[in-house]
Formats: C-alpha cells, sequence, structure tokens
C-alpha cells in the first residue's frame, strides 16, 4: 500500500469515526445519560478535526508530489559537488512505515478529547462560571488560612491540633504495619504457589487469578465492605483500626505475591536443578535454593509495601476505618462543619507529609542496605583511563 | 590546529589528570595516543572538547580557546569536534538513521529535534555519512541490533554528520575483535585522509598504532613522555613509555594477514 | 605401599566413625556472633517491656508464687518479652549476625506496639460473635449473590442517570487523568534526576516538590480540590476527581521513571553532549527513548490504577461508580446485593483493563 492510499484509508477511518460517533449523540443511550452524549460529541469532535488535518495534508502531499521528486533530484545531484558521489544510490533503504503507530497514537487523541468532553468539565458540568471565577481567590485565603496553622506559634488550641494530628497519624502508621506483616505472612506461600518455577499448572493458575482479583478491589472497599462490619467502625478502641489494618493485609496480598512470584521467577535456575538433583523435596528445594537468592529481593518488596501502605493507611479514616483520615474528611475535616477549620487541616496535612517522609527515608536506607548489604552508598566516580564501566549491583525492581 | 600549552586537569578529588601539557597538532594529523590505564590517554582527549574540564594553561582549538565555564561556546565548539567511543554510546532503542541525525543537533533547532522532525537538508547529511561508513542499508533498523563493528561504523558517521574539523577517539576499537577493528580503523583513517580531518585516537594496540598513525604521543601519569612520527616509535622508546618490556600482546597481530599493510615491525 | 594407599582413601573417602582428628585437618567452627551484641540487644529489649510496661492500658497481671515471695509482671507486656527473648535466642542458636538479629527484635517490637495501638486482640476476640450475630452474615451472602438486574437497568439513585454511565464517566475520568498526569509526571521525572536537569538546584527543588505530592493520599486531594472549588461535599462533578486523580498519577509516574532515568545509560548523553546537544536535544534523544518502554507500562499501570482509585474517591462523594458504590454501602441494611454487583463488575472491568494492558505491552515493547 502506497503512501497516497495509507492516507486516504485514514481520511475514511477519521470520517467514518466522525459520523458514526455523530450519529451515537442521537441514539437513545444519549438521551438517558449525558455523559454519553458529550463523549460521543466530543468524539466526533475530535474525528472531526483529525480528518481535516489528514485532508488538508493528504492535499499538500498531493500538490507537492512534483516539488518532492525535483528536491529528490537536487539533493542526489547535489553530493556530487562535495567531492563524494556514492555509486551506490540504490542502496539507500525505504522508510519503513509507522503508518499503525501513527493512526494509534492519533486513536489515543481522539479518545482522550472524546473523555475529556465525557466528564463534563469542558462544558461545565458539576460547576458553574461564578464558581469558576472565584476559585483562585479562595485557593490563596484557604492556603493562607493552612500555613497560618502551621506557622503560628502553637497556643493552646493549636497545640491540641499538633498533638491530635500526631497521635493519629501514629494510628495509621500502625495500621499500615500490622497491615503490612499480614500481607506478608501470607503473601510468601501465595508468591511461590505463584511463581511459575515452582508450583504445579493446577495450582499455578487459580492462584493467579485469585491474587488478580485481589489486586481489583481497592483497600478502601475491602475495609469498607467486608472488615467494618466484621470488626467493627470509629476509632481504634472501636475496632476501625483493625478494619483498617485487615483490610490493608488483605489487598497487600494481592500486589506482594505477584511481586514475590516475579521475583522467584528470577531467580537463577541452577541451584534449584542441582537440589533437584541431589534429591532435594520440594520443601527442601524453596528453603535451601529458592529462598537465600530471593529473599533479600522479597524483604526489600515487602518495605516497599510497608511505604504504600502508610499512604493508604492515612486516607482509611475518611471511611471510619481509623487513623488520620478522619481528621480530613468529614464530619471531623472537611466538608464537615463549615466554616472549616484550615489551620487544623494544615496541621494534618503537614503531619502526613512529615511523617510520610520520614518512614519512606528509614525504608529506603534499610531496603538498600538489605539488596546492597554493608557496603555505604558511593558515589561512582569514574575515572576516565579505566576498563569499561561496568554496571552496578541490580537495584530491587519493586513497582508501587 | 589544536594547541596545548601547560594544561593542567586536576580532578575535584585531587587526583592529578594530565600535568603540564605543551602538544601542537597540526590541520589533518592523524595522532595515536598510547599508554597504560589511567595515563591521562582519555583525559587529554577529553580535554579538547570540555567533557573534562581542564583547570589551568591555555587550550585552543582552531581559532577558539576551549571554555569549559561557558556552556553556549563549549556547544558551538563541540559542533566541529566529533567524538567515537570505545562502547559506542549509541541509543539502542531508535533507529541508525536518528542515532547519526544526534550529530545534527548542533545545527537543528531545537523544536526540530523535540519532535524528531528533521529537515530534508539534515536528513541527506545523515544519509551521506552512513554511505561513506558504508552500512546506509542498515538505516532504519534499531542500533541495538547491529553487531559491534557496525555500531562503531554507526557511531562514526554520527560524527561525520557534525562536518568536525576534528574528531577525538577514545579506544574506538578496544571492544572490537581484531579484524574488525582494523576495518573500522581503516575506514577512520580513510575518510580523515578524505576530508583532512584532524584525528586524535587513544590506543591500546601498539600495531594499530604503528600502522594508522602519523605521529605518536606516549603518556605516562599524566604527562607526555614521548612526541615524534610513527616511524620514531621503536620498541625501546615504547618500553620506555610503559615502563615494561613488551610483550606478545602488546604487539598482538589481527587473526587475518591479508587485510594487514606489507610492512610490520616484529618483535 | 598398598595398605597406606587403602589407609588413605579411608580417611578421605568413606568417613570412619571413630575418625582420628590428630592426622586430619582441624575443622572450622561455625563463628559466633559477638556475645557483646546480643546483650545489648537485650538490653533494647527490655527497654521496650519497660516502654510497654509504662504504657499499658490492659492492667491484667501474671503471678509466679516462689513460696518465700510472690513476682508478678503485667500480663501482655511479659508476652512480649518473652517473644524478644525467644526470638533474641533463637537468633543465637542459628548464630545470626547481630544486625540481623536486631532486625527480627525491631519487628516484634514495632508488631507489638501496633497491635497494642489499634487493639488487636480485643477485636480479633470479637469476631465470632459478630459472624453470628446481627446482619454481618446476611451482608457477606448479598455480595455472593450480586443483583445483576440492578446494575444493568436501574438508575443512580434519586436522578436519572443510568448506572452505565457512571461507568463511563469513570472511564473517561481514568483515561483524562492518567494522559494529564502521566505527561506532567514525565516533565517532572526529567526535571527530578540530576541526569536530565539544568542544575542541581532543580533538580532538588522538584525532587522535594515530589515527594510532597506523593505523600498525600488521594482521597485527601479529592477533598482539597473539592473545597477549591468550592463544592459542597456530596455530589459535585468529575473535576475534583480528575484533579486529583492527576496529582495521584504525577507521583506515581515522577517516583517510578525518575528511577528509571537515574538508571539510563551514561553512555548516549556523553555522545550527544560531545556532539553539541543542548540541554533539551540531549534529553530528547538520549534520555526519553531509554525510558520510553518503562514510561508506557507505568502509564498503563496508572491507568489500572486509576480504575480502582476512582472506586475509593467515591467514599468521599465525587462522580464516577464510586459515589454509588458509597452510596449503597451506606445505606447499610439493604443494599448488599447491589454493592456485590458493583464490586464484580469493578473486578471484572479491572481485569479486562488489565487484560488489555498486556496486550499492548506485548505489542509495543
Amino acid at each position: 500500500m502506497s503512501y497516497g492510499y495509507k492516507i486516504a484509508a485514514a481520511l475514511v477511518g477519521a470520517v467514518l469515526l466522525a459520523a458514526g460517533s455523530f450519529l451515537l449523540t442521537d441514539a437513545p443511550a444519549a438521551e438517558s445519560s449525558w455523559v454519553f452524549r458529550l463523549a460521543m460529541q466530543g468524539t466526533a469532535l475530535g474525528a472531526a478535526i483529525v480528518a481535516a488535518g489528514i485532508a488538508i495534508y493528504g492535499l499538500a502531499y498531493l500538490g507537492t508530489s512534483r516539488k518532492r521528486a525535483e528536491e529528490r533530484e537536487r539533493l542526489s545531484t547535489s553530493r556530487g559537488s562535495k567531492g563524494y558521489s556514492p555509486d551506490r544510490l540504490d542502496m539507500r533503504p525505504v522508510k519503513p512505515s509507522k503508518f499503525f503507530y501513527n493512526m494509534a497514537l492519533i486513536f489515543v487523541g481522539v479518545v482522550f478529547i472524546g473523555s475529556a468532553a465525557g466528564t463534563g468539565i469542558p462544558s461545565g458540568q458539576g460547576m458553574s462560571l461564578d464558581q469558576f471565577q472565584e476559585m483562585p481567590g479562595r485557593i490563596w485565603s484557604y492556603l493562607v488560612g493552612m500555613s497560618q496553622g502551621v506557622f503560628q506559634v502553637p497556643g493552646e488550641d493549636a497545640r491540641g491540633d499538633w498533638s491530635t494530628a500526631f497521635e493519629a497519624m501514629l494510628e495509621s502508621v500502625a495500621i499500615a504495619w500490622i497491615g503490612t506483616i499480614i500481607g506478608a505472612v501470607l503473601s510468601l506461600p501465595c508468591g511461590i504457589l505463584a511463581a511459575r518455577n515452582l508450583s504445579p499448572l493446577a495450582l499455578y493458575i487459580p492462584m493467579r487469578f485469585i491474587l488478580s482479583v485481589i489486586r481489583a478491589v481497592p483497600e478502601i472497599v475491602f475495609a469498607v465492605a467486608l472488615f467494618i462490619p466484621l470488626l467493627g467502625v470509629g476509632p481504634a478502641a472501636m475496632g476501625g483500626a483493625m478494619a483498617g489494618a485487615f483490610a490493608l493485609g488483605i489487598s497487600s496480598i494481592g500486589t506482594l505475591s505477584k511481586l514475590i512470584s516475579e521475583a522467584i521467577e528470577g531467580v537463577d535456575p541452577g541451584p534449584v536443578e542441582a537440589a533437584r538433583a541431589s534429591g532435594a523435596t520440594q520443601v527442601q528445594v524453596i528453603r535451601w535454593a529458592v529462598l537465600p537468592q530471593a529473599m533479600p529481593e522479597v524483604l526489600a518488596i515487602w518495605l516497599y509495601r510497608f511505604e504504600v501502605n502508610i499512604r493508604a493507611s492515612a486516607i482509611l479514616g475518611a471511611l471510619g476505618a481509623g487513623g488520620i483520615g478522619r481528621l480530613i474528611a468529614p464530619p471531623n475535616g472537611l466538608f464537615g462543619r463549615s466554616p472549616y477549620d484550615w489551620e487544623a487541616i494544615g496541621i494534618t496535612f503537614v503531619v502526613i507529609i512529615a511523617i510520610t517522609m520520614v518512614v519512606d527515608q528509614i525504608s529506603g536506607f534499610v531496603r538498600h542496605r538489605v539488596i546492597h548489604g554493608k557496603r555505604v552508598r558511593q558515589k561512582k566516580q569514574k575515572k576516565p583511563g579505566d576498563d569499561a564501566p561496568t554496571d552496578g549491583p541490580k537495584a530491587a525492581a519493586v513497582p508501587v | 590546529m589544536i594547541t596545548f600549552e601547560n594544561v593542567d586537569v586536576v580532578y575535584p578529588n585531587g587526583f592529578k589528570g594530565l600535568d603540564n601539557i605543551n602538544l601542537e597538532i597540526a590541520q589533518g594529523e592523524f595522532v595515536a595516543i598510547i599508554g597504560l590505564s589511567g595515563a591521562g590517554k582519555s583525559t587529554l582527549i577529553r580535554a579538547v572538547n570540555g567533557l573534562v574540564p581542564y583547570t589551568n594553561g591555555a587550550l585552543t582549538v582552531g581559532e577558539t580557546t576551549v571554555n569549559p565555564k561557558n556552556k553556549s561556546k563549549l556547544r558551538k565548539l563541540r559542533s566541529k569536534v566529533g567524538m567515537i567511543f570505545q562502547q559506542f554510546n549509541n541509543v539502542g532503542r531508535i533507529s541508525v538513521l536518528n542515532n547519526v541525525l544526534i550529530g545534527r543537533s548542533a545545527v537543528t533547532p531545537t523544536w526540530r529535534s523535540l519532535i524528531g522532525w528533521y529537515g530534508a537538508e539534515d536528513k541527506e547529511v545523515a544519509f551521506q555519512s552512513l554511505e561513506r561508513v558504508g552500512i546506509v542499508d542498515k538505516a532504519y533498523n534499531r542500533a541495538s541490533a547491529l553487531s559491534g563493528g557496525q555500531q562503531q561504523r554507526v557511531a562514526i558517521a554520527r560524527v561525520l554528520a557534525q562536518d568536525p574539523e576534528v574528531i577525538l577517539a577514545d579506544e574506538p576499537v578496544a571492544s572490537l575483535d581484531p579484524p574488525t577493528a582494523r576495518r573500522v580503523l581503516g575506514d577512520l583513517r580513510k575518510i580523515q585522509k578524505e576530508l583532512g580531518i584532524t584525528c586524535i585516537v587513544n590506543m591500546h594496540h601498539l600495531d594499530l598504532a604503528r600502522d594508522y598513525a602519523d605521529r605518536i604521543i606516549g603518556m605516562r601519569a599524566g604527562r607526555v613522555v614521548f612526541d615524534g612520527p610513527t616511524e620514531e616509535a621503536t620498541d625501546a622508546v615504547i618500553e620506555d613509555v610503559y615502563q615494561r618490556s613488551l610483550n606478545e600482546e602488546d604487539v598482538a597481530t589481527s587473526q587475518n594477514p591479508s587485510e594487514e599493510p606489507a610492512e610490520k615491525e616484529t618483535v | 605401599m598398598s595398605s597406606e594407599v587403602a589407609e588413605r582413601r579411608a580417611t578421605v573417602g568413606v568417613k570412619r566413625p571413630t575418625g582420628t582428628p590428630g592426622t586430619t585437618q582441624q575443622r572450622p567452627e561455625r563463628p559466633k556472633p559477638p556475645l557483646s551484641s546480643y546483650l545489648g540487644l537485650i538490653l533494647v529489649a527490655a527497654a521496650a517491656f519497660a516502654y510497654f510496661w509504662w504504657t499499658r492500658e490492659d492492667t491484667s497481671v501474671l503471678f509466679l508464687p516462689l513460696g518465700f515471695t510472690t513476682l508478678w509482671a503485667p500480663q501482655w507486656p511479659l508476652i512480649g518479652f518473652l517473644v524478644m527473648l525467644g526470638v533474641l535466642v533463637f537468633c543465637w542458636f542459628t548464630r545470626t549476625g547481630p544486625m540481623a538479629a536486631f532486625g527480627a527484635l525491631t519487628v516484634v517490637i514495632m508488631s507489638y506496639w501496633a497491635g497494642s495501638n489499634i487493639y488487636f486482640i480485643d477485636r480479633v476476640s470479637e469476631v465470632l460473635d459478630r459472624l453470628t450475630s446481627g446482619n454481618t452474615r446476611e451482608q457477606l451472602a448479598g455480595y455472593f449473590n450480586p443483583d445483576w438486574n440492578y446494575l444493568f437497568f436501574s438508575n443512580v439513585t434519586g436522578t436519572s442517570r443510568p448506572i452505565w454511565g457512571e461507568w463511563l464517566i469513570t472511564l473517561c475520568m481514568a483515561v483524562v487523568a492518567t494522559i494529564i498526569g502521566c505527561f506532567i509526571g514525565l516533565l517532572l521525572a526529567m526535571a527530578a534526576s540530576p541526569v536530565s536537569s539544568p542544575n542541581k538546584a532543580t533538580s532538588q527543588g522538584i525532587k522535594a516538590l515530589n515527594s510532597v505530592i506523593r505523600s498525600i493520599p488521594d482521597v485527601a486531594w479529592a477533598l482539597l480540590f473539592a473545597a477549591f472549588i468550592g463544592s459542597t461535599a456530596y455530589g459535585y462533578g468529575a473535576l475534583a476527581a480528575v484533579l486529583a486523580l492527576i496529582m495521584f498519577n504525577i507521583g506515581i509516574v515522577a517516583k517510578l521513571l525518575g528511577e528509571s532515568i537515574d538508571a539510563v545509560n551514561p553512555g548516549p548523553i556523553e555522545a550527544s553532549d560531545a556532539a553539541g546537544a543542548n540541554l533539551l536535544q540531549r534529553d530528547r534523544v538520549a534520555v526519553l527513548p531509554a525510558v520510553m518502554p518503562s514510561f508506557i507500562s507505568y502509564s498503563l499501570y496508572v491507568f489500572e490504577l486509576n480504575i480502582r482509585a476512582s472506586a475509593a474517591l467515591g467514599v468521599v462523594g465525587v462522580a464516577g461508580i464510586g459515589g454509588e458504590l458509597s452510596r449503597q454501602i451506606g445505606r447499610m441494611s439493604q443494599g448488599y446485593e447491589q454493592v456485590g454487583a458493583i464490586l464484580a463488575a469493578l473486578i471484572a472491568v479491572v481485569l479486562l483493563v488489565d487484560l488489555l494492558s498486556m496486550w499492548v505491552r506485548r505489542k509495543l515493547l
């Protein structure tokens, strides 16, 4: 398919998409749901823009075909003037087509425009122009209120706010810790069962499926739907904190087991084979050939999950599952009693940020120590004239 | 062309990379620098285009003084001074042509390189450079898919796309096998002669230096201990540079005798 | 001569039960960890015991009658102390190094502290009561009996908006937030990494900004933006949610991608420097291609996270399926079948997105 035909095909596709989505704005579905109607309008608009762009490009392509030929001619003759004339002009490869790649990019663009329209933000669903104009002033006054709370010399009230926030944040840390411990204890066997090189297919497939299901449910839903009824709601003494801890623990299992199984699949197969060859049972293989290799990385994964859980636990309180979340969510914090106590909210945010960062630093240090051993973190000072740069030790690949 | 006047390089950790270097390199010369690891060969080369800032003395390339402090002047200088590396330093995930177009960075407007839409002239230059090194047929392959020798050719093409007056080569053939090394170096020598480019090359292999260079500079502990035309670089002189007697490895010959030049000193 | 050989063979090959150690080389002892550091660890455990004793709320006490006198100690701190000592003894006999033993001890102490802070034992002992009485059991049963009719055909309570429209807006929000957030995250990651940023001050500043953005949880962002926009807590539009998701995505992408950029091969960067490229050109030609695969896979991952997060954001009342979910959960005794249906659909959607992103990743990389 030559380039011209591809342009034509893309044009037809864009026009069809525009027309189709435009027709769908009158569909019965659009009657009942404004989201659908707006999304379709946006898609139609985006596709129309793309179609227009492709049309203009195609016309330009048609119009300049002679010019391009001349240009090619000029360049191929001008190279003689440099005193170098390759006799293998035909060796130049044809530029490989990136047609589908470009089309996919444009398609993502159209989807973006359609979704943006669908959220109703551009057309002002959910907020009026007045609100929008007042926004900067409101943001400014709120920020001033928050920083006043943080930077003032703590009086009686503010001292109470600081200590409440700290206690609540420590409760969050406790929730995150228990959640991580629960997740860690359960994730090791699950991870081993979900590792392709250790577990039989009959266990591997259901295990993977269960883990995906766990990963699909947000921890906040675990807390609200399952553990608050089971363990209680409200501050720590009422059982809300326990509900949060268990929610975090169970939802940790999903990610932790997946990462652990990947770490286990990545171990050097040599020792495993050697252990099997010398007649070790499966448990012995795991204990002496797999775990010694994978354990540092597993520890790092657990610690990383602790960091993630701290962040998650900070919001569980918004639903009555314990922790600092109850200070920023209704009815105590924002959207509780109006006017909001911005000074206290500012203090709460600062405490969240500070404790989270401190825990991150500690955990990061321990992780580094676990992975890289005792060696002090040293800046690689590459001396020129040395041998080829050697790759440093592999850092643990721990996504969130 | 390139003048070093009492040039010192002291690294931030106090290590003295270059110690009072005085050199004069003429236009169109092919200079090989030999010496043991850590003798300051790479530092010397990197000082020329400011990748390693020199701390004392005066260093001029052509008419311009190398000024490591002034970023924009340094960029202008670098656009005329190409550099080839031991590890090729190609971007593996993009095409060979785009790698060569990196050499056009200094003359391409920034917005063009940002969206990757290079002008026809730039592309023509890139193609001609690829033709010179003889791998134009791989222009749209990924750079990481090429062999070592081909990758180094891509690097040479990238440098040629800069239309350089000087080419610096930091151990250009150290990661290649001996026959490929000879071929790549031969190509570099040929192109350098055709276009009259000044070339400074770091070498580990003595025989390659003797075969291809006009002039050999020996370095030890950051100082120049030998400087003279290739014919003067006898074994005794080289042994003085290395501070030990030569062994088989230093003069290791290529496995492919048919490619070697007729005259070759043997130890 | 031959007997000598046989004897040697016997010593080397087959272990004789009554070996003669005098002739063979001394076998090395397994190295013992230093005793002093273990004494230090016991001190740490004792200090923790004292702290727990000091701060305990449960006043139950254990007695140990010894005839002439009776020793007593608070029940739970004592149990914790015994566990700590047990861990130390175990580490001693397995010849664990002092640092690892300290780590194990810290884990025990932290767990005790955290557990007592959230009333672990009290709560766990109540679970059985709750399961057998009240409506907890009905609720759990309701989850496994989802109301599909509700999911596909009914409207959001009190409005004329269909439930599937809420799903659509959730997807729309996720798409918009992913694209904008990942793009800004890419720019911030570039500016934050010392490899690609113009100078050290910029990189440090942006790094600090990134960690602040990352440490505020998504729900907190949503509440904050909702207040900024000036709507009421319940029933505002998608703007607050989209902005919150964008911040959430910026944090994740900037962190993960920053690590990839730090680890990028310095060779091509040096080469483009030597070719006279300026900073933007260098970042574009030498850094961006190297991190593109990780950027794409992080973006897909973030899209998946966004769908889950928008369910969580719903609890503070933003648009999307999360709002409906929290409304149904809030109906307490009636909505279990509906909640079950929404949860099942959520799981299905996330699994589908997971499959889709796996497919895209395989196609692209």
